[in-house]
């Protein structure tokens, strides 16, 4: 039975992990909209450069937009 | 398809736009219905389709056995499709820094941020297009589209291009841009949700962890796990259980609060359940013996959580909703300065004695002088008169009002600021704050529920204190556990949030689950009259005279764009085309005089069509019977327009705003349900008399109204009905910005379809479909949905009644109420959730009652007479300046 003393604090600190996840997942604005990126998926990337220069640039504002996060 | 079937998006988008000029009337598209574009019919064919992606769901459809879809289709009270609309307007108004101070945020990397409302976004190619917005604006460096909101989110980069040059890309595309209203509610809204969710989720978590350790410790029931191993299990369930302490923050200052105003509240038992449970489940853990409670506890801290959450969420989804549908940009003003130059300005800035243009179709934005032109101005919205207003130079105009007719040239005579719709503005927001709290149903129960658990639970621990000092609170906490009103504490939530999600999928916008309960009540309902019982658009209710004439007014008509003339034109329309083609060589020199009537020459004689005074000023005679039809049809509230041919009137066109086809039908069906009804009406007393007696004619009853009404100025409304809702809860509907105040000071403000932004910022409820029967859906749903909470207070009280007497007399153990508590807890949900309160099938019961109408004209209000919703809801935009 001892090694439930090892294993119960693994799993404790695993969930820790799991609710971190989440508080960071929540405070980034992730949970805010559910519906719209199941959508975004059916984008196709066909790869033409003009494309995938604007998801470059989308990304790039995307880090910039810095003020999303909560400020607590 | 509504949006871009197939291909190129953009050529479709552009074709969309184009459809009106370039159709054939006749030919609607086999799936979509939009009207087929000329080069794409096919002659001969029995199906047309609009573009190759309608014509393959079309076939696929038909292929796969499911043409059904089309007639089902067909039964849903759906608007018909409309082509996706593109404005053109140029958006200058969105590169002014009242609009940036406003909606606009600046970002570190220099770039700029603003949120959008779209208009006609749907389905994951609207994502796809509008998300493309950076390959297509080389300004755009993101845009990110929230579909349940239709809110883009835009950031940009104000050296490269300006926001109106984007707003003109999206509206070229078919999707008309609005402003998202104001950033700061926006985000305090969006981190409440959040602060929220996260508390959920840790709180679950907690519960998770220590429900598992619970079933390790369940299954030493028979005592043969080791002693350590037991004790291990309790130590970490304590841990486990801390960050569910920290989740239950809200109820501990939620009780405090109760506490220090003197107020029983449902947070107060809740707390005491909680800290109870833990400190005597921590105690026992330190001893070492009795029971631990960490798994009921978090259990219940978790799901009162959801319960909040879910409410929570629904109500800001359904006021977000309300709100963006009518957001407007700050209005601009054009201003002539002194070298002739006109600027378009924001309102704010125009200055007293500044001179402003005002074109045909603007709203006037301040109160100023008429110094050049003639027209008629649309008041409807400012005071409730349903007839246009005539305006020449020296007469004043207000702001709000709508330029029907050519445009003006005015002089500033108030500042935005001080204008009469400031005013009322000011009016609207001190009855909102005035507006006295609804304590809920739930929240009295709770009251009552929570002083009789703390007595019980005290009598408890007293009774058995004197026996066994651990068996004492080892009761009294089964009982304060099993009492927990966790199921009366999810009632009431689960149940509000569940209707004003129904209500939302029908249409109906409920800005909170408060609201709902205040309806459920009789009351005194208000209507307005100008748009809300009548359709607020004229149409012809009688000719009276030489029915020869009636082709050539239709024709004559056709130079003027003046409602009247809009309702002769389109309801004089003769039967066959040959007529009016027969008729238009004989008509002409056709000469509107503004806001008057018309002139023109019928074979040479003079024909005037106009105002009784416009007619009688060009000394024309008025024959005896003509002259005792129109006493006649002014006393019945009709408008009447004179027609007279060489220097006698010949005939009389009676003009009306007809009450809506299912007014009638729903003010008795109120009736029923034991309201009162009082109509209440800025137009002339005469006109609210006439169609107060028509509706109770149509109804069958003498009388309808207990109040009627008219010519009553938008501050005596507030007035009116601030002093009846001292008496007993009152329930106005109306539309207008002059109904506004009404709507605020009101138990309950229900704005109907096509309100005016103020009233829907002011109102509690707007009903988003057109015509008076969502009104009585929204009243018929309250009532259900109050059933649905009293049954669910009912199983929790019983449920709690009977735990509570087993665990006072000892029989139930504090680990078997946590057993029963979930299962109060899923009764309630299961009720809270499978009751149908707005949501309902359509029962068709038309055409059982003799003598009723509506049916048939029901359809025709809902196709063909289309009030232009577009154009009412742009009259709002100088009442949302003059308000920020």
């Amino acid at each position: 039975m001892s090694v439930l003393f090892l294993v119960l604090p693994l799993a404790l600190l695993a969930s820790a992990v799991a609710v971190a996840a989440f508080a960071w997942a929540v405070r980034n604005g992730q949970m805010d909209d559910l519906t719209t990126p199941a959508l975004r998926m059916l984008e196709e990337d066909t790869g033409s450069s003009s494309r995938s220069r604007a998801k470059l640039t989308n990304r790039q504002a995307e880090r910039e937009s810095s003020d999303e996060k909560t400020p607590e | 398809m509504l949006l871009f079937g197939s291909g190129d998006p953009f050529d479709k988008a552009s074709d969309t736009a184009n459809v009106d000029s370039s159709c054939v009337q006749s030919h609607r598209c086999a799936h979509c219905s939009l009207p087929v574009p000329a080069n794409h019919v096919e002659e001969g064919a029995t199906h047309q389709f609009c573009c190759a992606g309608c014509r393959t769901v079309f076939e696929v459809l038909n292929q796969a056995g499911l043409e059904e879809y089309y007639a089902f289709r067909a039964r849903l009270d759906e608007q018909p499709v409309r082509p996706a609309s593109v404005t053109g307007r140029p958006y200058a108004e969105l590169d002014t820094d009242t609009f940036r101070s406003l909606y606009v945020k600046e970002l570190s990397s220099g770039a700029r941020e603003v949120e959008l409302a779209l208009d006609g976004v749907h389905c994951a190619a609207c994502v796809w297009l509008v998300e493309k917005l950076p390959a297509l604006c080389p300004a755009v460096q993101l845009a990110r589209l929230d579909l349940g909101r239709a809110v883009v989110r835009v950031t940009w980069d104000p050296t490269v291009g300006a926001l109106s040059e984007i707003a003109r890309v999206l509206d070229r595309m078919g999707y008309e841009p609005r402003p998202a209203r104001g950033s700061s509610k926006e985000s305090q809204n969006r981190r409440e949700l959040r602060r929220m969710l996260l508390r959920l989720g840790v709180a679950g978590a907690s519960a998770g962890n220590v429900m598992l350790m619970a079933f390790a410790l369940y299954s030493d029931a028979l005592g043969n796990m080791l002693v350590e191993t037991k004790r291990f299990f309790e130590w970490g369930s304590l841990v486990a259980s801390l960050p569910a302490l920290w989740a239950a923050g809200t109820f501990f200052r939620g009780a405090w609060a109760a506490v220090r105003t003197r107020t029983p509240h449902m947070d107060l038992p809740i707390a005491i359940g909680i800290l109870v449970g833990f400190l005597w489940g921590g105690h026992n853990v330190l001893l070492g013996a009795g029971e631990i409670y960490f798994d009921s506890v978090t259990a219940l801290i978790f799901l009162l959580l959801v319960g909040r959450y879910v409410q929570r969420r629904h109500q800001v989804a359904a006021s977000d909703a309300a709100e963006l549908m009518h957001a407007v940009s700050p209005a601009t003003a054009r201003v002539e300065a002194s070298d002739g130059a006109i600027t378009e300005r924001p309102v704010d800035t125009v200055a007293v004695g500044d001179r402003v243009h005002v074109l045909s179709g603007q709203i006037v934005p301040v109160d100023g002088l008429v110094v050049q032109g003639v027209s008629s101005l649309d008041m409807s919205f400012l005071s409730g008169e349903s007839l246009p207003v005539g305006v020449e130079p020296g007469d004043s105009v207000q702001a709000g009002a709508v330029n029907l007719g050519s445009a003006l040239i005015t002089v500033c005579e108030r500042a935005a600021a001080d204008c009469r719709v400031a005013g009322l503005m000011r009016d609207v927001e001190r009855a909102l704050g005035e507006r006295a709290p609804l304590v809920a149903l739930s929240d009295r129960v709770a009251g009552v529920f929570t002083v009789a658990v703390l007595l019980l639970a005290a009598a408890t621990f007293g009774y058995w204190a004197t026996i066994d000092w651990s068996l004492a609170v080892d009761h009294a906490l089964a009982l304060l556990i099993v009492a927990c009103p966790c199921a009366l504490g999810l009632a009431t939530p689960l149940s509000l949030s569940s209707a004003v999600r129904q209500a939302a999928a029908r249409k109906i916008l409920v800005k909170g689950g408060e609201v709902i309960e205040r309806l459920a009540r009789p009351a005194l309902f208000v209507f307005d009259k100008t748009g809300t019982l009548t359709e607020g658009r004229l149409r012809l209710a009688r000719w009276v005279g030489d029915p020869s004439l009636r082709v050539p007014v239709h024709i004559a008509e056709g130079v003027s764009s003046h409602p009247i003339a809009v309702a002769l034109r389109r309801d004089l329309e003769p039967a066959s085309k040959q007529a009016s083609t027969e008729w238009e060589p004989r008509v002409q020199s056709m000469r509107e005089v503004l806001g008057r009537g018309l002139e023109a020459r019928l074979d040479g004689e003079r024909l005037l069509v106009g105002a009784e005074s416009f007619v009688r000023k060009h000394g024309v005679e008025l024959p005896p019977d003509l002259e005792g039809a129109l006493t006649q049809g002014l006393a019945e509230g009709l408008s009447p327009v004179l027609v007279s041919l060489g220097t006698r009137v010949r005939a009389i066109a009676f003009v009306v705003d007809p009450p809506r086809a299912d007014a009638a039908e729903s003010l008795i069906a109120l009736m029923r349900r034991g309201h009162r009804l009082a109509l209440l009406s800025g137009d002339h007393p005469d006109v609210v008399r006439a169609i107060a007696r028509q509706l109770a004619e149509r109804a069958g009853r003498r009388e309808l109204f207990v109040d009627v009404l008219g010519g009553v100025t938008p501050e005596e409304k507030l007035r009116w009905i601030r002093e009846r809702t001292l008496e007993c809860p009152t329930v106005m509907v109306g539309d207008g910005v002059n109904d506004a105040g009404a709507l605020a000071a009101a138990t309950v403000g229900v704005a109907v379809h096509g309100a005016a932004e103020a009233s829907l910022l002011s109102a509690d409820a707007f009903l988003s479909r057109r015509g008076v029967a969502p009104v009585v859906e929204l009243v018929r749903g309250a009532a259900r949905t109050l059933r649905v909470i009293r049954r669910g207070i009912l199983f929790s009280l019983a449920y709690n009644v009977v735990g509570v007497s087993l665990a006072a007399t000892g029989i139930l153990g504090p680990l078997s109420a946590a057993v029963l508590m979930p299962l109060s807890s899923l009764t309630v949900i299961t009720n809270a959730y499978r009751s149908r309160t707005f949501a309902r099938p359509r029962r068709t019961r038309g055409g059982s009652r003799p003598g009723e109408r509506s049916g048939s004209l029901g359809v025709r209000g809902e196709l063909g007479l289309d009030p232009p919703g577009g154009s009412r809801a742009a009259r709002t935009a100088a009442p949302a300046e003059v308000r920020s």
